[in-house]
């Protein structure tokens, strides 16, 4: 499945949310990371047709998603931030009801659910009630509803929101798990969320696409550009008010920071591998051009 | 659909604070309606060899049936010397008197006036009465023809046509009818209970934030919009039935009985220009579907308003505040000749025993209709367009959406 963003624009009381975003997309994870209100939303909601783009076409397969209507919302799997759904129904009722909305005959619908329930580790709780369930659990029936109709896209907004370190990584394999012969976008602002599965990581910044590439290709544009220095307490400080500063370790009374800078910072840097997080300092909040 | 509109009731409408209001305003209607046998009939005073309700229903047993002559001669050969006994007011006070049935003089012949005497004499010359209205009715009508006042002639026939062989053969007790036609305690309820069910319909699904979930669903924009009307009309209907059903129940069950149901509704003193021909049981089937029909248009009002916001508090306000206005607007018109008014307002058709009590008529195209009748075609009318606007407008989920997306 082939999916391609052109030039697509949004605007907000003459505020760009996105600007000619221009992007394709196939099978795998894509991770679209930017800051909270990067238009990493209007973006997904463009996509899925909640919102109507000023200007710019998106195509599934070739053919424009305006045009396919019904037929695009059954290929389709999605995930709010912060699901809260219905507290009074229980987890397979909820289903039940997910699946008379994409029109799954409830026959396929149980088996589906009972399957999916039995993936995400849910079925003990398929008949809690929802308002019982813990926010990693409600983010795994939130996965489990979006997977029902076995779609070819899934989308995930801020999908580990909330989510404490074991639920997070509980998360991230599900998502690896059902990557296989569909294309997710995974929209967040924790770059260790897409670190390990994306397979490309979409940069947004102010509504415009900054970079895309897999994330050896993205840390690869700023090597030689992350530093590694060892100061004392008082030139640590100089030091972080001076540069970009991605990390900072304190060990008997000397500090390592990780700078990420364009040029060796101080004479004692050593130049250090790159990772995500520094590619996302240095491009989102540093504002550099790629 | 059936799915949908299953799912939808069950998500909207089998929420335990619902289920739990439904059953103690159930309890206080019937409370209500026991308060009411208690308070004002005079056959609430137990069941003792002498009380009222005991020599009531031993002497109902002799005068019920068809009204004949032997048994308004026999009614009257007690009665009469009771009227001349006590007309001076010098007759025994006591209460224990072993020579009446009461204990009392003055009891007796009130327990013989109010729920014999009275009845049967109103029964007995309601047909000369409603044959002196049939009879003017078609004098005006023929005046009207020769002045060429063809609407007027047409509603002078109407009249005749409705008042013409009235009559009521049969003698029955009809007190629990009366206060059961004249009871509206539960329409309060109704409202009160509509009002909270319906106002989350909508509102809910933006407070859990699915609303951005349906909308990326296949059946989850306008299909779910009908799903949602269609289960809350249901949600109406049934509460608007169990109310009106739960009233006859607990009149019947206060007063003891179904006496009364077969008589014509016209032989409720009130309803003597009644505008149906019906027995009162037929009378409260239809008052049932009027109910109905007004909670249905009050309710849709209320989705409407209650679409646009994404909390419960300020709609309900203002529903209040809608459902308030009718109210008041509608008890202070019950009784005027805006006869208009009535027809348009939804709360009429709750309290219809206004609409079916007179005979009224509005001026539809030069043909006199009925203000019941009008006032159900008006709300079956106003009803659709709400669920249409409820329905078209669903899309505007999509800009609050919007709203939140930002």
């Amino acid at each position: 499945m082939e999916i391609t963003f052109e030039r697509v624009s949004k605007q907000y009381k003459r505020k760009y949310a996105l600007k000619n975003f221009t992007a394709a997309l196939s099978e795998g994870v894509y991770g679209l990371l930017g800051e909270n209100g990067a238009g990493k939303t209007t973006l997904i909601n463009t996509f899925v047709g909640i919102l109507r783009g000023d200007s710019g076409t998106i195509r599934v397969d070739g053919q424009d998603v305006r045009t396919l209507g019904k037929a695009f919302l059954s290929q389709i799997g999605y995930m709010p931030q912060y699901p809260v759904f219905y507290r009074d129904f229980t987890v397979r009722d909820f289903l039940l009801y997910m699946c008379a909305l994409k029109d799954i005959p409830t026959h396929d619908g149980q088996d589906r659910i009972s399957k999916l329930l039995a993936t995400v580790n849910l079925t003990d709780a398929q008949d809690k009630k929802i308002g019982a369930l813990s926010g990693g659990m409600r983010q795994r029936v939130g996965i489990v509803q979006a997977m029902l109709s076995d779609p070819k896209i899934l989308i995930l907004d801020e999908p580990t929101a909330g989510l404490d370190p074991s639920e997070r990584i509980r998360f991230r394999n599900l998502i690896s798990r059902f990557a296989q012969g569909r294309t997710i976008l995974l929209a967040t602002h924790i770059v260790s969320d897409v670190e390990c599965i994306a397979r490309e990581i979409l940069l947004l910044k102010q509504g415009a696409l900054l970079m895309q590439g897999t994330p050896a290709a993205l840390e690869q544009s700023i090597a030689g550009k992350v530093w590694n220095v060892t100061a004392g307490a008082e030139d640590a400080a100089l030091l972080t008010d001076l540069y970009c500063v991605s990390n900072m370790k304190q060990e008997d009374g000397q500090f390592t920071l990780r700078i990420v800078e364009d040029g060796c910072p101080i004479k004692t840097a050593q130049p250090v591998q790159p990772n995500l997080e520094d590619v996302f300092l240095y491009y989102l909040l540093q504002g550099r051009a790629p | 659909m059936i799915r949908l509109i299953r799912y939808e009731f069950i998500k909207q409408f089998c929420k335990r604070s619902i289920l739990a209001l439904f059953v103690v305003f159930s309890l206080a209607n019937l409370f209500m309606i026991y308060g009411e046998y208690k308070s004002y009939s005079y056959l609430a005073d137990g069941n003792g060899a002498r009380s009222w309700h005991t020599l009531h229903w031993r002497l109902y047993e002799d005068y019920r049936g068809e009204i004949t002559p032997e048994k308004i001669k026999g009614l009257l050969a007690v009665y009469s010397p009771l009227v001349e006994a006590t007309s001076d007011m010098t007759a025994s006070t006591a209460t224990d008197d072993p020579n009446t049935m009461t204990g009392n003089l003055y009891s007796d012949r009130n327990l013989l006036d109010k729920y014999f005497v009275q009845p049967m004499q109103y029964s007995y010359e309601y047909s000369g009465r409603s044959e002196q209205v049939a009879n003017r009715a078609r004098q005006s009508a023929a005046l009207y023809g020769e002045r060429g006042a063809v609407y007027r002639q047409r509603e002078s026939g109407a009249i005749y046509n409705l008042y013409a062989g009235r009559t009521i053969p049969a003698f029955a007790y009809r007190e629990m009818c009366n206060y059961y036609l004249n009871y509206d305690f539960s329409i309060v309820l109704t409202l009160l209970l509509c009002l909270y069910g319906i106002i989350g319909t909508f509102v809910s699904e933006q407070e859990t934030q699915m609303d951005m979930l349906l909308l990326v669903s296949p059946n989850g924009g306008r299909k779910t919009a009908l799903a949602k009307i269609l289960a809350a009309t249901l949600f109406l209907l049934l509460t608007s039935l169990w109310f009106s059903l739960l009233d006859l129940i607990g009149f019947a069950a206060s007063f003891q009985t179904l006496e009364g149901l077969a008589l014509p509704v016209f032989a409720i003193p009130n309803f003597a220009e009644s505008s149906v021909n019906l027995s009162i049981f037929q009378y409260v089937l239809l008052s049932a579907a009027l109910k109905c029909a007004g909670a249905w248009v009050m309710g849709m009002l209320w989705l409407l308003v209650s679409m646009f916001w994404n909390n419960a508090l300020l709609p309900f306000v203002i529903d209040f505040a809608l459902c308030m206005a009718l109210t008041v607007s509608g008890a202070a018109c019950a009784y005027s000749n805006f006869f208009w008014t009535k027809v348009l307002n939804p709360y009429s058709l709750l309290t219809n025993r206004v609409l079916l009590g007179k005979t009224e008529f509005v001026n539809l195209g030069g043909f006199p209709v009925l203000t019941w009748q009008a006032a159900a075609w008006f709300a079956l009318l106003a009803g659709l367009v709400l669920a249409a606007a409820i329905y078209f407008l669903s899309a505007e989920n999509c800009h609050r959406c919007v709203g939140r997306a930002k």
